[in-house]
């Protein structure tokens, strides 16, 4: 069904540039939502015009309609509420064809590869907790730069000191993979300084990493598991005071790295009590081969391996993945297995895909759900 | 009992402080002891207040005097530990009873009918059994509480006697006692074992957050939206009974869903005949020993749902 306003435009004939201009001036920003459709629009000269998504289980290109006569162009799919869904759209223009980001809808998410559009449906709104406020109390940042023998190379540590940081108190731990992109696109300091503020969870020592070559590291490489438990983890117990015991130690990651966090607790498993996995690749193959590429063939090794000894790499795992997301069979499928060897577990899934906004919508749920705060003791 | 002399509660202090208003206001002069264990290890760190009402304060170091006690007193500490263990378990078994009580009235507050006396009626019986719940509760907590008295008396005790004797004499030098907020479960033990209370004598207090609520009656622990668990509202322990017929909320606009009728509603009914009084920051309430009176525009919970602004009680 075409939306309301567009329609009304058809109804008027072939509308002129001027109209369609008037038309997207007074209807957008696009796209529009209503009664679970998306109608999104283009207005260009184009051979075709093509909706790029990432939502799994859809098409993942959809052509968009050309009013005729004009240059406007139009494509309505059901979306349900409550949803966020990232694209571009891909213009056709003959000889050549471009992916561009939506030049009507001013929502953008960014990642390492750039920026995508945003489409979110009635119901998704950015939560409060992620922006910065004026009220909240920073914590600080300083950089570690170690050399690390397993991996033969220097490498940098970002370390989060919690705001009122005393050097006689002793903290948790919490290890994120991908440090540098979960704070530049998940928003992560902000996060942290705004759910520590807010009592959500307990102040926390929290140690940001970044991997040099990331496919082949975090690919369940044993010596990334032996330079985060060998190497990262006595530098900080070098510098700061942490908590000792294993359950209140958490080491985290996405996708890839939420792959990386369960191999290191797998291989070191008195190392972290507690894991939070977002979107984690954790590919495997009950019979034949997997499709997946080649990057994903030492994944699948390891989690095959894991599937038939998974043992107990943590008393506490906190899951996420969105349900537009390929991954979402094999992450759930993880979670009775690791409900089987005794681990306590809670998954959460999301009408979002596999991008660092999702990853960033649910740290305050997997955050709180490890280290719950004192919230309900303190009256500042 | 409560006594004939000035206690005044206020909402958070942190922003925009205004206990110097408070103690002009009040007619409160002399040196003020000021008791800030419920922010724990950051006990000393009193600067902003000192600058705030532009003189020192003479902290009481509760929480130092309390470690130091648990650090001399090892049966003490074991004791301690033994009681809090028992008192997690009873509030284990009263979390799980609330919830279903709780559920039970949430039920009746949403539903309407044509024959509105009947429903009224299941609401209100509904209520009580919470409120039945929460007695039930204070029952056995006092139970556990008097059964550590029996083997402990602070009195009695030559640690704690000795800083209580301390204690006294310092607050002999004062006009007046601020008590600050933070965790309100370590500022009431600090308050509890060292048996504070009598020491005040008539002194008029000041207290906000957390302090204010160890003051009142009951102490009630809330948040609407706590990231994790129910959110359910819950009688903590008893508190000192220099603050009556009132239920402190400091923070209410921030932890509670105030435009929520039903909620509200439910609050305010579940401990009637007590005042639910929100604590926010620029509003207080002061006792004369006599009656309420509201500063900077408190406001009060009421049973229809409501949230207006507080009148003399």
């Amino acid at each position: 069904m075409t939306a309301p306003a567009l329609q009304a435009l058809f109804d008027q004939g072939t509308p002129t540039p001027e109209q369609i201009q008037t038309f997207v001036e007074s209807n957008g920003p696009f796209p529009i939502y209503a009664d679970g459709q998306a109608t999104f629009v283009f207005v260009g000269a184009a051979d075709s015009v093509r909706w790029q998504h990432y939502i799994f289980g859809l098409p993942t290109s959809q052509e968009f309609n050309r009013l005729e006569g004009t240059d406007l162009w139009h494509l309505t799919v059901q979306l349900r509420k409550m949803s966020r869904i990232e694209y571009k759209l891909l213009i056709d223009y003959g000889d050549n064809a471009v992916l561009i980001r939506d030049p009507l809808n001013p929502l953008r998410a960014r990642d390492p590869y750039g920026a995508n559009s945003v489409c979110a449906t009635a119901g998704y709104e950015r939560p409060e907790w992620t922006w910065p406020s004026e009220t909240t109390r920073a914590g600080r940042m300083e950089t570690h730069k170690i050399y690390s023998e397993a991996l033969g190379e220097d490498r940098y540590i970002q370390v989060y000191k919690p705001a009122r940081f005393r050097e006689s108190c002793r903290y948790p731990l919490l290890v994120v993979h991908d440090g540098t992109d979960y704070q530049r696109f998940s928003a992560f300091k902000i996060v942290l300084d705004n759910l520590i503020h807010r009592l959500e969870i307990p102040p926390m020592i929290v140690a940001f990493t970044d991997p040099g070559d990331r496919l082949r590291e975090y690919a369940a490489d044993p010596r990334h598991a032996k330079h985060i438990v060998e190497e990262v983890i006595p530098e900080l117990e070098a510098h700061y005071n942490l908590e000792e015991r294993a359950l209140s130690r958490c080491i985290m990651g996405a996708s890839f790295g939420g792959v990386a966090s369960l191999s290191t607790a797998w291989r070191y498993p008195k190392a972290f009590g507690k894991l939070l996995l977002q979107s984690g690749s954790f590919a495997f193959t009950d019979i034949g081969t997997h499709h997946r590429g080649p990057a994903f063939d030492p994944v699948v090794e390891f989690m095959n391996e894991f599937r038939k000894s998974p043992g107990r790499p943590a008393e506490k795992i906190y899951m996420s993945c969105g349900i537009y997301e390929s991954l979402i069979y094999e992450n759930r499928s993880m979670v009775p297995l690791l409900q089987e060897c005794g681990i306590s577990v809670r998954f959460e899934e999301a009408r979002d895909g596999h991008n660092w906004e999702n990853w960033r919508d649910r740290l305050r749920g997997g955050l709180s759900w490890l280290f719950p705060g004192p919230l309900w003791m303190i009256y500042e | 009992m409560s006594r004939a002399t000035s206690v005044t509660l206020l909402g958070p202090q942190r922003h925009k402080p205004f206990i110097k208003d408070v103690l002009e206001e009040y007619g409160i002069e002399g040196q003020l002891a000021v008791i800030t264990g419920g922010w724990e290890e950051r006990e000393a760190e009193v600067d902003d207040l000192d600058q705030h009402l532009g003189r020192p304060t003479l902290n009481l170091r509760l929480h130092e005097r309390f470690q130091d006690v648990m650090g001399r007193e090892q049966r003490f500490q074991q004791a301690l530990l033994d009681r809090n263990d028992r008192l997690r378990i009873a509030q284990t078994l009263y979390r799980r009873r609330l919830h279903q009580a709780l559920e039970s009235v949430r039920s009746l507050y949403g539903l309407t009918l044509p024959r509105m006396e009947l429903l009224m009626a299941e609401r209100s019986d509904a209520l009580r059994a919470v409120s039945d719940l929460d007695h039930h509760y204070l029952t056995q907590i006092r139970g556990i509480h008097q059964a550590f008295l029996d083997l402990w008396d602070p009195t009695l005790n030559p640690s704690i006697a000795g800083a209580r004797a301390e204690l006294k004499e310092e607050l002999q030098s004062c006009g007046g006692v601020l008590i600050a907020g933070g965790n309100v479960s370590v500022l009431l033990d600090q308050l509890y074992l060292l048996k504070l209370r009598p020491l005040l004598g008539t002194l008029p207090i000041v207290a906000w957050s957390a302090g204010a609520m160890v003051l009142t009656d009951r102490i009630v622990l809330f948040h609407d939206s706590p990231p994790q668990g129910r959110g359910d509202p819950e009688i903590y322990d008893d508190g000192l009974r220099l603050a009556p017929r009132l239920v402190a909320l400091p923070h209410a606009k921030h932890r509670l869903k105030l435009q929520d009728e039903r909620r509200v509603g439910i609050l305010a009914g579940r401990f009637a005949p007590a005042t639910c009084v929100a604590l926010d920051e620029g509003n207080g309430v002061h006792w004369d020993g006599y009656e309420w009176t509201p500063i900077g525009g408190a406001r009060t919970l009421v049973a229809d749902g409501q949230v207006v602004e507080m009148v003399n009680r």
